[in-house]
């Protein structure tokens, strides 16, 4: 469904998602890491009521809560003991340290779920054909097998299966042979198959041209310069505070106070501008069917 | 000028003592609808395969082929691809990408159009063939005749003059086979597109054909309009020849001692009109009623008892509350729609899938509780595509290994393999590798394959699809000798015609259950469409015939009724 951020060209998209990565990667202010994890979650809900979202929620989870716990109990860094555990030090600023890690990761997991749903395999291939052509064509040449393999190979089992063949009993080693025999009918098969397959690309004119065009294509509307403009040039500015150590909050070896400062301020107001503008796409399109 | 003209061809495939065809001599107009029909193997597909540079096959070639009369090698690559087309028979394997729009673009997209065009053609095309909804969709929901639409429309984007096609509906069933040769007419008609075909099903066909090539062994036998090609062919009475006529051709001729070219009907319009002339309206017999109706009274073999099943938790009910008994020595055709689960119900009588709820008994036994080893050798089940049951390198091995696999299972295998290799005439193929064989005959193979168990019972799933009327006539024996021989059959399939004149009851399945069971002539006679041609042209003063045989027996026990008449 290419609605709201979706509908954008795929350029800006692209680029907001990978922006967003190395910023959540590079700074690790708390607020910040909140602020980001927040939007990504309401992104998601925005782009299809967080359904595929709860799919994996789970295991995000579990992965978020395993990375937060594993920190404090195997890094001694920090001055500020808060407990032994078997003779080691728990810091407060692994303790921390340990959440902002969580927070990071999770960002970035829940960004590609909402990734995933932006930008589809032919927007994928429409960025990189250019440079890759060959690469992207044989990845979505790839992509029909997945199913029809998973086909072919059930339909084997199931008639493998009537003649003593089965992979679901008998020995460990009896059922790997099993398999290989299944594994050798579905390539012998398949490589038969695939012969109509390239008589069918050669019929209609593969490799007779060097120029393969390409019928997906995006137009840059006044819109998409707009916010890919908006895009690049708060990501910019957040990598100048960055630099400048503007929005760096120090965690090792003490942990330092949580001020908010006039820079930190305008730190986190940029930070927010940036996060917010797949969701005011989004929510603007909402808007606009109340 | 003709489009195509062809002089002279020869043609054999490397290391091939054999021509694959033989001084070929045609020409074709533009806007004129070819078929070309023969036994399999007969060289249609070699044929067809010349006219098409890119995917013309290797060997030794001679004599000419002029497209516009220029040598078809002297056009350009470009030219060459995107004036003559091609569709093939599978309608799976011949879709290169994975969604319907990128499918479309993907013959554009090669020859390197500009956008612009590329999205007019889309659209346009999109609106003829009614595209329009399934276009973001991944072609793997769409079904065999949406596919082989889809194949149609994306050759045809690059506006071809001349559209090849190798038989492609041998795989769909009888109503999408039937749309899309609607499809083919209109374009035919509508936008006068040389349509050349490769078919062995002329029923549909003879319609709408404006000139008919019959192939046996790479020579072109005989050739000319539907009317008279079938007029020569029977005259020649050559039997194997004239089983590849409509039937509504083969009853004119059997009707009417001297037949005339003009007359001979075409389609069942035509049929009707002429056939209900011939057949005098006193004293018919219905022919089914001579038939014994001694119902068996013994314990059905397989019973079914409200059987319910559905793939995954939330998908669709497939089967809703199915019951159905099969008594020893049936042999029961399965009909029903595409998608209906009649693949699924088979493998469940098979007890290879195991119903949500429900029964399925075999002799009055559980499937399920019957050991597996012991339940695959008294259920033989036969799969729709024969290759899934080839492991070795030569047909010899396959029988071989797997009548090894068997001993001591099973009595007498040493014995049953060697009747079988008889059986099915597999003597000759012994050496060759399985992958090699031609598609009935790999069809014999794993039929032979899986009655080496001395099944009790024998589910088939769609063992006739594809297959040309000469190979139905050896399936159809067998059949019947295995019945004989006190196997009970069932069988899942599309093929109207093989159905009505071979199985001993028909059941419809639709909605998830079994909606009728009746003999053949019951169960077909009733319908207004889904029934025979014999059947849709007789039955007004033959409402129970079904096939030839009943015409020619009603017509017989007619004749004699007259005969007796006279002498009193």
């Amino acid at each position: 469904m290419n609605r709201g951020f979706a509908s954008l060209h795929p350029a800006p998209c692209f680029l907001y998602y990978v922006g967003l990565v190395i910023l959540v990667m590079i700074i690790y202010h708390p607020l910040f890491l909140l602020l980001a994890l927040c939007s990504q979650i309401l992104l998601n809900i925005m782009q299809d009521g967080g359904r595929k979202l709860k799919e994996s929620a789970r295991f995000y989870i579990f992965f978020g809560l395993f990375i937060a716990l594993i920190n404090p109990f195997v890094s001694r860094r920090g001055q500020n003991v808060l407990f032994y555990f078997m003779d080691n030090p728990v810091t407060l600023e692994a303790v921390v340290y340990g959440i902002a890690m969580m927070m990071s990761l999770l960002t970035v997991l829940i960004a590609f779920v909402s990734y995933n749903m932006v930008i589809t395999p032919d927007k994928f291939m429409f960025l990189f054909s250019s440079i890759l052509s060959k690469t992207a064509f044989m990845a979505m040449m790839a992509m029909r097998f997945v199913p029809v393999l998973k086909r072919r190979s059930q339909e084997i089992a199931l008639v493998q299966k009537t003649r003593g063949t089965d992979i679901s009993s008998g020995t460990f080693i009896q059922r790997i042979k099993n398999g290989m025999q299944i594994l050798v009918i579905l390539i012998t098969w398949s490589l038969e198959e695939a012969i109509i397959t390239s008589r069918s690309m050669r019929a209609r004119g593969y490799s007779i041209t060097k120029n393969r065009s390409s019928y997906f294509d995006y137009k840059m509307t006044r819109r998409d310069w707009a916010i890919l403009f908006l895009i690049l040039f708060t990501w910019a500015n957040l990598l100048l505070f960055w630099y400048w150590g503007i929005g760096y909050f120090q965690i090792y070896p003490v942990l330092a106070p949580l001020v908010l400062d006039m820079n930190t301020g305008l730190f986190l107001a940029v930070s927010a501008i940036y996060l917010a503008i797949p969701l005011v796409v989004e929510g603007a399109e909402k808007l606009a069917w109340l | 000028m003709a489009l195509i003209d062809i002089q002279n061809l020869n043609f054999a495939y490397p290391n091939s003592p054999q021509r694959a065809l033989k001084n070929i001599n045609f020409s074709v107009e533009a806007g004129e609808f070819v078929v070309i029909c023969g036994p399999s193997g007969c060289g249609k597909t070699t044929l067809i395969s010349q006219l098409k540079r890119e995917i013309r096959p290797e060997g030794e070639i001679s004599g000419r082929i002029l497209y516009r009369g220029k040598p078809i090698d002297c056009l350009s690559k470009k030219e060459a691809v995107e004036e003559i087309a091609m569709v093939f028979q599978d309608p799976e394997n011949q879709i290169v990408l994975d969604t319907v729009i990128h499918e479309l673009a993907f013959g554009m997209e090669n020859l390197g159009y500009d956008i612009l065009t590329m999205k007019k053609r889309i659209g346009e095309m999109c609106n003829f063939f009614g595209l329009e909804k399934m276009l973001y969709k991944s072609v793997h929901e769409l079904s065999g005749g949406e596919k082989q639409i889809l194949n149609l429309a994306s050759v045809l984007l690059l506006q071809p003059k001349l559209l090849l096609l190798d038989e492609p509906t041998s795989q769909l069933d009888p109503i999408a086979a039937k749309e899309f040769l609607q499809m083919l007419y209109r374009l035919n008609r509508e936008l006068s597109m040389t349509v050349i075909m490769s078919e062995h099903r002329l029923e549909d066909l003879f319609p709408l054909a404006d000139k008919v090539i019959f192939m046996q062994e790479g020579e072109v036998k005989y050739i000319g309009d539907p009317k008279s090609i079938s007029f020569d062919i029977l005259r020649s009475k050559d039997v194997t020849l004239q089983s590849y006529l409509p039937s509504v051709v083969r009853m004119y001729s059997y009707l009417k001692g001297d037949i005339k070219e003009s007359e001979i009907p075409i389609d069942v319009r035509e049929g009707r009109k002429l056939i209900c002339d011939l057949i005098d309206e006193k004293q018919l017999m219905n022919p089914r009623d001579f038939q014994k109706g001694d119902k068996p009274t013994e314990k059905p073999i397989v019973k079914m008892t409200d059987v319910c099943f559905r793939y995954e938790k939330d998908s669709p009910d497939i089967l809703k509350k199915l019951s159905l008994n099969v008594c020893p020595g049936e042999f029961l055709a399965i009909l029903g729609g595409n998608g209906a689960g009649k693949s699924t119900l088979l493998q469940i009588m098979a007890g290879l899938k195991k119903p949500q709820r429900g029964k399925v008994y075999f002799k009055g036994q559980d499937v399920l509780c019957i050991k597996e080893e012991k339940r695959y050798l008294q259920i033989g089940y036969l799969a729709q595509n024969p290759m899934l049951y080839f492991i070795h390198e030569t047909v010899e091995d396959e029988l071989y290994k797997r009548g090894e696999m068997l001993k001591g299972k099973v009595e007498g295998i040493d014995e049953l393999l060697e009747e079988y290799i008889d059986f099915f005439g597999l003597g000759p193929l012994l050496k060759r590798h399985p992958y090699d064989l031609s598609g009935g005959e790999k069809q014999k193979l794993a039929m032979a394959m899986v009655l080496l168990s001395r099944p009790q019972l024998l589910l088939l799933d769609e063992p006739t699809k594809g297959l040309d009327p000469t190979f139905k006539i050896s399936f159809k024996d067998i059949l019947n000798k295995l019945i004989k021989s006190g196997i009970t059959i069932v069988m899942v399939s599309h093929d109207i015609e093989f159905v009505a004149a071979n199985a001993s009851s028909c059941a419809l399945l639709f909605n998830g259950e079994i909606t009728t069971k009746d003999t053949p002539s019951n169960f077909f006679s009733e319908n207004y469409f889904y029934t025979t041609a014999v059947n849709r042209t007789v039955r007004e003063k033959l409402p129970k015939a079904i096939t030839l045989e009943d015409v020619i027996k009603a017509c017989k026990w007619e004749k004699y009724l007259l005969a007796k008449s006279a002498s009193h």
